[in-house]
């Protein structure tokens, strides 16, 4: 929980971020209206307000690709970073774009006539068991509802009362809206399209978020095969003293798909959760700053010896006993309550700075 | 057809449950469950309104216990 | 143990940029921004030719000929040439109170929609689009041309004609449906490849005479059909009068 929430923390990265999201948006829009226009040949062209329609849905998914390929690529390199830190405005953006194709296509295609527009458009035919009268308008429908559902809970209050594990549940449904997206077009617009142009991108598009996501799963896959056998020890030897860069955190993986972030800050080691109160950010891969262990992900900060956010602010994290034998770092796997003081342990010669 | 009117009138029904409740819920509801938001300017509890009535039931679980819990 | 994190300094949204990561931004962001122009150019580039289809909303204009009702509200000039007239929006003209049930002389005030000779006279929104000036000039009654199997797809005149571009395929295939239940004319764009935005001819589709849909039938709306039915020709305007078993879906 936090201090108090605003509608957003902004900041000169937000703005620079969200200046660059709306120009990438412009563009795209832009470009495609004017050459709609003037394709195949002006007085011949698609009328407006399908190509309003058809402008708006094509970005709302190469936008979508984006966010999907931001979270794998954030876990593949820390260069991608800057692009998970503000992927919220991203993915609040994408939903307006996709929301405004949803009501110009319900105005044009289910407005002016005799039905209500809702019900013609999604309950218009229902031929469920063809693929030229599949309603692929409910498709779209069923996956715009999953990204309301996540624009409105993206603001950090929600993370905070529908607790970490509930959000982000509710958050990974963006898969299911992905492949409801994926058939909606296929289904839909891609059914009276003769050129293979769209249909090659959109499977260009599946196999790319495929392979961001293959390649990361493999990078953790790795990760977890060097995990430390904790089951009936006291103490696990974790490390060299000497592999530990001074301000820096590194990951411990446990047999019990439990992560420790051991950090190395002030000449002494402490250990806490790998896992951010905030989003579940991977605090092993921080950095110490201003003395408190510091989240790559969104830059949520942890005094290293408690696990405890700084006032104002509330978050906490599991701390685990630590001790120095030798050159070797010993951790007892027994995660305290979170927010609990630990000694940290003391490097041998190591000056404590003032 | 007749069972997509169906599911389409369900939704209309939960949305309007969803809209009542997040009026109170912007109003009361959000600072009775989480202090923080107690403190929060008028604006950024709007910006919840279409959070809560979206999730309205598993606000209402958590806002009664709240309820519960206080003295 | 592993996971060693290099000793450069590590992004933090609220600290300024480390160099690394702007150098990679600085490239990143030109790349994707022509990324997505050139995507939005190949998907808008590749959308298929919606026709020559053509609707004069900006233009009142007035015809005169032979007002007739049966079996679709039509206005069929001294040459032939044959207009359907319907409403503004998504409905047909059935209900003005104008339209009597014997063939009479009229003006009629309107928009134009064309496509391919196939044309359609959207009414002004005034009472007194249509005016009855006398007895009729000309008798018309329909040519049959026989028994024929066409294929080719559904679409509601209005929309196929030119007030929606593309007015047919499967995107519009609510939007099809919701004209022709609002008494919009139900046509047959007959062509061998279903993306041919030049058919060989628009018929007005009739089912046991009549220009209605039955629910089932409307399934079939903006998909392929083959139709076998009584072929006829009405001033300009070609007709197929079929029963509802020989409209058949295609694969």
């Amino acid at each position: 929980m936090t201090a108090t929430y605003k509608l957003v923390q902004w900041n000169r990265h937000k703005r620079v971020y969200d200046v660059a999201l709306t120009l990438a948006c412009t563009g795209y829009l832009a470009t495609f209206v004017a050459v709609g226009l003037a394709m195949p040949e002006p007085g011949r062209t698609v009328g407006t307000e399908v190509l309003a329609m058809r402008a708006l849905g094509t970005l709302a998914i190469v936008l979508l690709h984006l966010i999907l390929i931001i979270g794998p690529a954030a876990r593949l390199t820390t260069l991608a970073a800057p692009l998970l830190y503000n992927r919220r405005h991203l993915g609040v953006t994408f939903f307006l774009v996709a929301l405004l194709h949803a009501i110009i296509a319900l105005g044009f295609y289910g407005g002016f006539g005799v039905r209500n527009p809702i019900s013609s458009v999604l309950a218009g035919y229902a031929s469920y068991g063809s693929a030229s009268g599949f309603p692929f308008e409910v498709l779209g429908f069923a996956a715009l509802l999953i990204f309301f559902v996540m624009a409105a809970t993206s603001h950090d209050f929600w993370l905070a009362i529908l607790g970490a594990r509930f959000w982000k549940t509710l958050h990974m449904l963006v898969y299911v809206a992905y492949a409801l997206v994926i058939a909606h077009v296929a289904l839909g617009p891609l059914q009276s399209e003769p050129s293979p142009v769209h249909g090659v991108l959109l499977i260009l598009g599946v196999v790319t978020i495929g392979t961001f996501h293959i390649a990361a799963g493999i990078k953790e896959l790795r990760t977890d095969s060097s995990a430390i056998d904790a089951d009936d020890q006291q103490w696990i030897d974790v490390a060299d003293v000497g592999d530990l860069d001074d301000n820096t955190a590194s990951v411990v993986c446990l047999r019990s798909e439990e992560r420790i972030a051991l950090v190395r800050h002030d000449g002494s080691i402490s250990a806490v959760s790998n896992v951010c109160a905030h989003q579940g950010g991977p605090l092993g891969e921080g950095r110490v700053i201003d003395g408190c262990l510091t989240c790559p992900w969104h830059g949520y900060q942890y005094r290293p010896a408690d696990g405890q956010s700084p006032p104002p602010y509330t978050e906490r994290l599991a701390t685990y006993a630590v001790r120095i034998e030798g050159t070797r770092v010993m951790v007892n796997p027994k995660p305290n309550a979170p927010g609990t003081r630990v000694e940290p342990a003391r490097i041998a010669g190591s000056k404590e700075s003032s | 057809m007749h069972t997509m009117e169906t599911v389409l009138l369900a939704f209309a029904v939960y949305a309007t449950i969803g809209l009542m409740f997040a009026i109170a819920f912007v109003i009361r509801g959000a600072a009775h469950i989480d202090a923080a938001a107690q403190s929060a300017p008028l604006r950024v509890r709007l910006a919840f309104a279409p959070g809560a009535l979206a999730l309205w039931p598993v606000l209402g679980i958590k806002w009664a216990r709240a309820g519960k819990a206080a003295p | 143990m592993n996971e060693r994190t290099e000793q450069d300094p590590m992004y933090v949204g609220y600290l300024p940029l480390p160099t690394r990561h702007r150098v990679f931004l600085a490239l990143l962001i030109p790349a994707l921004m022509l990324a997505l122009i050139g995507t939005a150019t190949l998907i808008a580039a590749g959308q298929r030719d919606p026709g020559p289809a053509m609707w004069n909303a900006s233009e009142e204009r007035a015809w005169s000929g032979t007002l007739i009702t049966t079996p679709y509200p039509m206005l069929i000039e001294d040459d032939g040439t044959t207009h359907l007239i319907v409403e503004m929006g998504k409905r047909g003209a059935h209900e003005r109170s104008t339209l009597g049930p014997d063939p009479r002389a009229a003006e009629v005030h309107g928009y134009e929609l064309r496509r391919s000779g196939r044309r359609i006279i959207e009414l002004a929104p005034d009472a007194d689009a249509i005016t009855i000036t006398g007895p009729p000039a000309r008798a018309h009654t329909p040519n049959e041309l026989g028994p024929g199997t066409v294929r080719g797809e559904i679409v509601d005149g209005k929309c196929f004609l030119g007030a929606m571009k593309p007015g047919d395929g499967k995107a519009h295939k609510s939007c099809a449906i919701l004209c022709i239940q609002g008494g919009l004319p139900p046509m047959v764009a007959v062509r061998d490849d279903p993306f041919d935005p030049t058919p060989d001819e628009i018929l007005l589709l009739l089912v046991d005479g009549s220009p209605t849909l039955s629910p089932e039938l409307l399934e079939l709306v903006a998909s392929p059909v083959e139709i076998f039915g009584t072929r006829s020709r009405l001033g300009t305007l070609g007709t197929i009068d079929a029963s509802p078993n020989d409209i058949r879906p295609l694969p």
